[in-house]
């Protein structure tokens, strides 16, 4: 029988493209009833505010007075009639899924270049090319100030209380996450030559530093991005008040410069090159979103993952920026065992410090995407978990952190330091702390010199990562695999093909569970064209639960574990139950 | 016989010395339909692994080497400048796919070829 109604488009609706991004200009307001209705996505659902569609001219804002389609006050009722919760992002840097980069046309003079000069573009899931302008252009600054200044008039008369974030977004390049507010263009150089010309008169001393390093610069190119950063976040902030929750940092898998050309050759775009993106984005503390890349990629075991991973808890949890929250317990989240804390200021190369220790190699052999890297400029206890090891770095401490971290040890919590770099005033801080609280010291000669402090829960182990670095690879591995089994960290090994992606996710154990300390699930994914095998090993403190979400797949008890089968595109997932011996 | 393929190379362009007029031709990404291209598994074009040129004549005589190897159909080279040139005049994925054909350089093309003859490409 011939379908007569119009079929539905799910993922490949251009409104809700993906996750739970609702672009509200791809459609008539008179749909907005029923895309938000029909919306399949995780709760909130963000609504990127579209700079050029409410000011096409210089100095002129519409907000439903011309085009219909910029009518935010109806859009929100319209949701609140079929409740839905929106929240509003205001970018705060170029956006890779909108022309110009969201820009109005009549600001977008210079392209933004990556550190190699490349043009900043991306393909978007409509497989149009959006290119990015800079930010550092004043007039950009000048007319966004206005911008913000006439919406958050708007959201006052309008009595508009929903929540707002700041967009800022990033893409990976290289392995690296990097923002799409860096610009290498002309206009960026010479704005920061203006900088220079700053400082010359109030900070000689920076400069004099530049003259005799030339690597400073990129110390001084971060601090010169920062403060125009900061005058975008300011304006937007100070106009929104008390709605203003703080900014969301989002990660555009495929959208990378090398994705433009990846994305242009069929062969060369497969579903299994977006998995490690997306964990990379999650590890990192990022909100991960697919809005860039076409539905057609995430039809598989990719979209299963997405499905997995980006569910509402997963949102909840990130937009209140702790994966702890009491009413998320019950909740899966991702697992995350340790997290290294880069907390300066200035230049750091963290991807190399963690090398050099044979921490990230040890990470992604034994605890495959559960940990995390946090740039957290401050230490704050509230935000942390006695349950996590964290990791911090010598160089990047001073007085006032290293006494946070010492409150942290008394507090139960687990510190591993590298000393490397550490200043000589702080190694005597934290050997004085010792000694006026009679904590005794347990020293350890193996590849690098380990003092232990222990305090109930609490520790403090430090270590130094130029000793480690002198060892070969496989020697560092199986250095953290010792201290990790000394420390009892308990996880279940996975032995896995090539091909196979895993992640673990975690919750607390309900009335029904209590056997159980908390509930682990473990997730495989097979996106290549093959058969593909797994297995969980088996290990005592873990029982198996259940087996779920079985598609194309298949999981069998053995005396050594769990083996599973995966047909192309097949993904299983596995609850243990985790309980002391 | 084995389907051969068209590699792709982008390159800028950096000046190292004004006075001394030094210079650096740099690779900065190379690919084919089937994925980006690693220096390592072709020593035989780039010796020891080599992406860094002082002139461009240099990176074109790697180009050629390319070409000759018998492992590529097509050599394109890409400056990023006229990259940035010629993105601006993309607009969708079907016209950033011509964007080294009109923009960048043909380094040589099979004489059997139609796509490499240069009355093809006009006519």
């Amino acid at each position: 029988m011939e379908q007569l109604t119009t079929p539905k488009l799910i993922e490949a609706d251009v409104v809700t493209p993906a996750e739970n991004w609702f672009l509200y200009w791809k459609t008539s307001p008179s749909l907005w009833e029923t895309k938000l209705r029909e919306y399949p996505g995780p709760n909130p659902i963000f609504v990127p505010i579209y700079w050029a569609l409410h000011s096409e001219y210089s100095d002129h804002y519409d907000f439903g007075q011309i085009k219909p389609e910029t009518d935010l006050f109806k859009l929100i009722q319209v949701a609140q009639q079929v409740g839905r919760e929106l929240v509003f992002l205001v970018q705060m840097s170029p956006v890779p899924f909108l022309i110009n980069g969201g820009i109005p046309s009549y600001l977008a003079r210079t392209i933004s270049l990556n550190k190699q000069g490349l043009a900043i573009s991306c393909l978007d899931n409509q497989q149009k090319i959006n290119r990015l302008y800079t930010f550092y252009d004043p007039r950009v600054f000048q007319s966004y100030r206005k911008f913000v200044w006439n919406l958050g008039q708007y959201f006052k008369e309008n009595k508009i209380e929903n929540k707002i974030y700041g967009l800022d977004s990033y893409r990976i390049e290289d392995d690296f996450i990097v923002s799409y507010f860096m610009d290498h263009s002309s206009v960026f150089e010479n704005g920061f030559a203006r900088y220079l010309q700053q400082l010359s008169e109030s900070e000689p001393e920076k400069i004099k530093q530049l003259e005799e390093n030339a690597l400073y610069s990129k110390t001084l190119k971060k601090d010169y991005s920062d403060l125009i950063g900061n005058l975008y976040h300011d304006a937007v902030s100070e106009v929104f008040g008390h709605k203003w929750n703080g900014v969301l940092k989002t990660c555009f898998i495929g959208g990378g410069s090398k994705d433009l050309f990846k994305r242009s050759q069929d062969n060369w775009e497969v579903e299994k090159s977006y998995f490690h993106p997306l964990m990379k984005a999650v590890v990192n503390g990022y909100y991960p979103t697919t809005l860039l890349l076409h539905h057609s990629i995430k039809n598989k075991s990719f979209g299963k993952l997405l499905k997995d991973l980006v569910s509402s808890a997963f949102v909840q949890a990130y937009l209140n920026n702790d994966y702890i929250e009491d009413e998320l317990n019950l909740s899966f989240q991702p697992m995350v065992f340790f997290e290294v804390v880069d907390n300066g200021e200035d230049f750091f190369n963290l991807s190399q410090k963690i090398e050099d220790s044979g921490l990230i190699q040890f990470f992604k052999s034994q605890f495959a995407w559960s940990y995390k890297i946090s740039r957290n400029k401050k230490i704050v206890i509230e935000e942390m978990s006695p349950q996590k090891m964290y990791f911090f770095f010598g160089e990047r401490l001073d007085l006032s952190k290293l006494n946070s971290l010492i409150k942290l040890f008394l507090n139960g919590y687990k510190i591993f330091i590298d000393i490397n770099g550490l200043d000589d005033k702080l190694r005597k801080r934290l050997d004085s702390f010792y000694t006026e609280n009679s904590i005794s010291i347990e020293k350890i000669n193996y590849i690098t010199n380990l003092d232990k402090a222990s305090l109930g829960e609490g520790l403090i182990l430090t270590y130094d990562s130029a000793k480690l670095k002198e060892s070969s690879p496989i020697k560092r591995i199986g250095f953290w695999e010792k201290i990790m089994k000394y420390l009892e960290v308990k996880n279940l090994q996975i032995e896995a093909d090539e091909d196979v992606e895993y992640f673990w996710k975690v919750r607390s154990s309900n009335t029904y569970e209590l056997n159980y300390e908390e509930i682990r699930r473990v997730s495989f994914y097979n996106p290549s064209s093959y058969k593909r095998k797994a297995r969980v090993v088996s290990a005592s403190n873990f029982a198996l639960i259940k087996s779920l979400d079985q598609v194309n797949a298949e999981a069998k008890s053995t005396p050594i574990g769990i083996d599973i089968n995966l047909l192309p595109g097949g993904s299983v997932s596995l609850d243990f139950g985790y309980y002391e011996a | 016989m084995s389907k051969k393929n068209t590699l792709y190379i982008i390159y800028n362009f950096k000046s190292l010395d004004a006075k001394e007029a030094r210079a650096a031709y740099n690779i900065i990404l190379m690919y084919t339909e089937d994925g980006e291209v690693s220096a390592k598994n072709y020593p035989d074009i780039f010796s020891e692994g080599v992406l860094s040129f002082s002139t461009k004549e240099e990176l074109l005589a790697v180009g050629k080497k390319a070409l000759g190897s018998k492992n590529f159909s097509h050599v394109y080279l890409l400056s990023t400048d006229d990259f940035n040139v010629g993105i601006e005049t993309c607009h969708d994925l079907s016209a950033f796919k011509e964007i080294f054909k009109r923009y960048g350089q043909l380094v040589a093309g099979d004489p059997e070829d139609p796509d490499s003859n240069i009355f093809s490409r006009f006519f």
